[in-house]
């Protein structure tokens, strides 16, 4: 079962995906998020089946005025839809208020879970928030997967976290 | 005359750039937009003797009417500065948190909410996605887009702390039913800034304004049931009451 993420979590919410680069997790502070394949995303995901804006992510206010909680809408902010789709907890959504340990999907393969930061130690905050390299923006699938690959060599992927 | 709120004051001047958003969109020069802007009222109201009907609203407002109605609306907006820049003392005044423009049309409201201090977030929603695109081409060329989001279905599971209506519910087919909508929607001390105008016009200015007794009837049994009215000093108008005997 779900839990509000605002009601049982003052911390601030991380969101740790995985895509081809790996494993890292992105704090949510801020009042809007970009989520896509191109470069000028505020969050850039690593899959050709991911679009080059395939989602946005805002801030709003609770309802008890208590804090705040965010949510997520597939596509662009002009209402185009993402070509391969935005899925939570494996039902494909236009939109969704994000609530703890909810699992997005971004098209087929990438993921995220919705944590909160008090969840995880200093040290493992730390490793999931490491900024990953900036590749190009990807092509064909298979050159993707190259980059991909050829990025993972200088990205610390994480895969033994429980996060899923 | 009450003094214009500083966030606000690009509309007074520019209507917060319409005319250049217009161009842009419809990749028009400037005398091209004008004849459109004089000719979109009338291009309307031939599409609407044309295609409209009740029992098709809908579909209507989001498949039929194209690009007219976008040039209708912002003709009006153009030469209603009076009357808009009153609706947008209210929004000044009252919008706070996160706001929903519902039929927010040519974005007006929406973005004259997102410039107000007080707000957080606003969504813009109208069942016309050229106006969705607009809306949103708006947003990103006065540096709101992180502050605006056109979706094309309203997010569910989200409570707003205040809700736009303007100049929308006399083109739906059941007003009341809207009106519980909006009551659901709103958080507790939620407000709601609606106009309406059940009237077709003395000389049937307004054909597609609904006016069915009533239905007209339903919504104010709904409005003055679920909402307590709170007095501001803009658009003073006479209202007439009938004593309602519930029993």
């Amino acid at each position: 079962m779900s839990m509000d993420a605002s009601q049982h979590s003052p911390a601030p919410l991380i969101l740790i995906f995985k895509d081809q680069l790996g494993q890292r997790g992105v704090v949510l502070d801020k009042i809007y998020y970009s989520v896509g394949r191109a470069a000028n995303r505020h969050i850039r995901l690593y899959d050709p089946f991911v679009s080059r804006q395939h989602a946005v992510i805002i801030r709003v206010p609770e309802e008890s005025q208590a804090g705040y909680s965010y949510v997520i809408f597939d596509g662009s902010p002009g209402s185009r839809q993402s070509t391969n789709g935005l899925f939570v907890n494996g039902k494909r959504v236009s939109s969704h208020r994000l609530q703890l340990f909810d699992k997005i999907g971004f098209g087929p393969r990438v993921t995220a879970i919705v944590r909160s930061t008090d969840h995880f130690s200093p040290d493992t905050l730390a490793i999931l928030l490491k900024t990953p390299p900036n590749v190009p923006e990807p092509g064909s699938q298979q050159d993707t997967e190259k980059e991909a690959l050829r990025e993972n060599e200088s990205f610390t992927a994480i895969p033994c976290l429980a996060v899923s | 005359m009450a003094s214009i709120p500083p966030a606000l004051s690009s509309y007074w001047q520019n209507g917060f750039d319409l005319e250049a958003h217009l161009g842009s969109f419809l990749g028009l020069e400037a005398a091209e937009l004008q004849e459109k802007l004089r000719a979109g009222q009338q291009q309307l109201a031939e599409l609407g003797r044309r295609d409209f009907g009740w029992d098709q609203v809908e579909a209507f407002y989001r498949d039929r009417v194209g690009s007219a109605y976008l040039l209708d609306l912002a003709a009006w907006h153009l030469s209603s500065t009076d009357y808009i820049g009153d609706t947008l003392r209210l929004v000044a005044d009252q919008a706070r948190g996160l706001v929903l423009d519902f039929g927010g049309g040519i974005g007006t409201h929406t973005i004259g909410a997102a410039l107000c201090p007080a707000v957080e977030q606003v969504i813009f929603w109208d069942i016309n996605p050229i106006h969705r695109q607009f809306v949103q081409l708006r947003a990103e060329k006065l540096g709101l887009s992180e502050r605006i989001h056109c979706p094309e279905t309203l997010p569910e599971g989200i409570f707003f702390d205040t809700i736009l209506c303007f100049d929308v519910v006399e083109h739906l087919p059941d007003p009341a039913v809207q009106l519980r909508q909006f009551y659901a929607w709103l958080k507790p001390e939620g407000k709601l800034l609606i106009n309406w105008y059940f009237f077709k016009g003395f000389n049937d200015e307004f054909p597609f304004h609904l006016d069915d007794p009533q239905k007209v009837e339903q919504f104010f049994q709904v409005l003055q049931s679920h909402f307590l009215e709170v007095f501001h000093p803009y658009l003073i108008t006479a209202r007439c009451y009938r004593k309602w005997n519930k029993g």
